[in-house]
């Protein structure tokens, strides 16, 4: 019929306006994290997800890592020290966190980047593969490192202190 | 059931490739450049080394006497970097839809990042400053 229009219940409307309306940054992320549960994206959401996580990650953990570098030239005596903080075994765990991001990230968009060059492969059935096989690839990358860097961090950071 | 209006087939012009394309371009390309780049930087400082090995001394020799690792840090730098904060651009327009905060998030985005990105440069650039550190660098080797 002309001029008809499909009307939302009157939850679902809300949700929207909630999303639309995120006018503080805390009060939509809040939503949205309330909504990433509820949308069954299956595999390829939780691939999604964890690409954006690790990629923050990665970008936070960049941010610092420019600006402690670059004491080597404004302030050399000061890199000493932000070294040693780096040497707590919590850094440690952080450190295993932000491998784990890296590897996962690029991983995962080598995925993506092929995907788009290749547009068959975005059939959602072949991407469920596709990221089954990066999850294996990650998981044969990140067990071995995970455990170097564990012993180094036990050996020297925790025991060595 | 809405009638299909009957539109005749018309031809539109191609898409001429403006900035939100060559930024997905620049994704890509940095994204696949980037994947030897930091998982070899990651596996030299992290695996190979470790942060009890890392010290201004260890960035000195580096830098000095192994010239071509300034390039790669360089490459790394503005690659990684750049490819990041556009990361963060989608992220700001995915859930904040107030334009006001919306354009002010990205504002500090992009002054803080280009921030971030021109002290990482002089860094690079200036190098370690030796004299400025008690005991110096002694000779390699």
């Amino acid at each position: 019929m002309a001029g008809s229009e499909v009307v939302l219940p009157e939850e679902a409307r809300k949700r929207w306006r909630a999303l639309e309306w995120a006018w503080t940054p805390g009060a939509g992320l809040g939503r949205v994290l309330q909504e990433i549960p509820q949308y069954r994206g299956r595999i390829h959401q939780w691939a999604w997800v964890a690409n954006r996580v690790a990629g923050l990650g990665t970008l936070l953990f960049l941010t610092i890592h420019i600006l402690d570098t670059a004491l080597v030239y404004f302030a050399p005596t000061w890199y000493e020290h932000a070294i040693a903080l780096y040497r707590h075994p919590l850094f440690g765990l952080g450190e295993l966190i932000l491998v784990g991001c890296v590897l996962w990230h690029g991983l995962n968009g080598l995925r993506i980047t092929i995907s788009d060059f290749r547009p068959r492969l975005w059939a959602a059935e072949i991407q469920a593969r596709l990221i089954l096989w990066t999850v294996v690839a990650f998981l044969a990358l990140y067990i071995p490192t995970f455990f170097i860097m564990g012993n180094t961090i036990l050996q020297k950071g925790i025991l060595g202190r | 059931m809405a009638a299909i209006p009957k539109v005749a087939p018309r031809t539109v012009p191609a898409i001429r490739p403006r900035l939100e394309v060559w930024l997905w371009a620049f994704m890509r390309v940095s994204g696949v450049l980037l994947i030897p780049l930091a998982f070899g930087h990651l596996a030299i400082m992290h695996i190979i080394n470790n942060v009890h090995d890392i010290n201004a001394c260890f960035v000195y020799y580096r830098w000095n006497v192994l010239f071509w690792w300034r390039v790669y840090d360089a490459l790394l730098l503005f690659l990684a970097y750049i490819h990041g904060l556009n990361g963060l651009r989608h992220v700001i327009d995915d859930y904040v839809h107030h334009p006001g905060w919306n354009q002010a998030l990205k504002g500090v985005a992009f002054i803080g990042g280009a921030l971030v990105i021109v002290i990482g440069t002089i860094a690079l650039i200036g190098g370690v400053r030796v004299a400025a550190l008690p005991a110096g660098c002694p000779p390699p080797g």
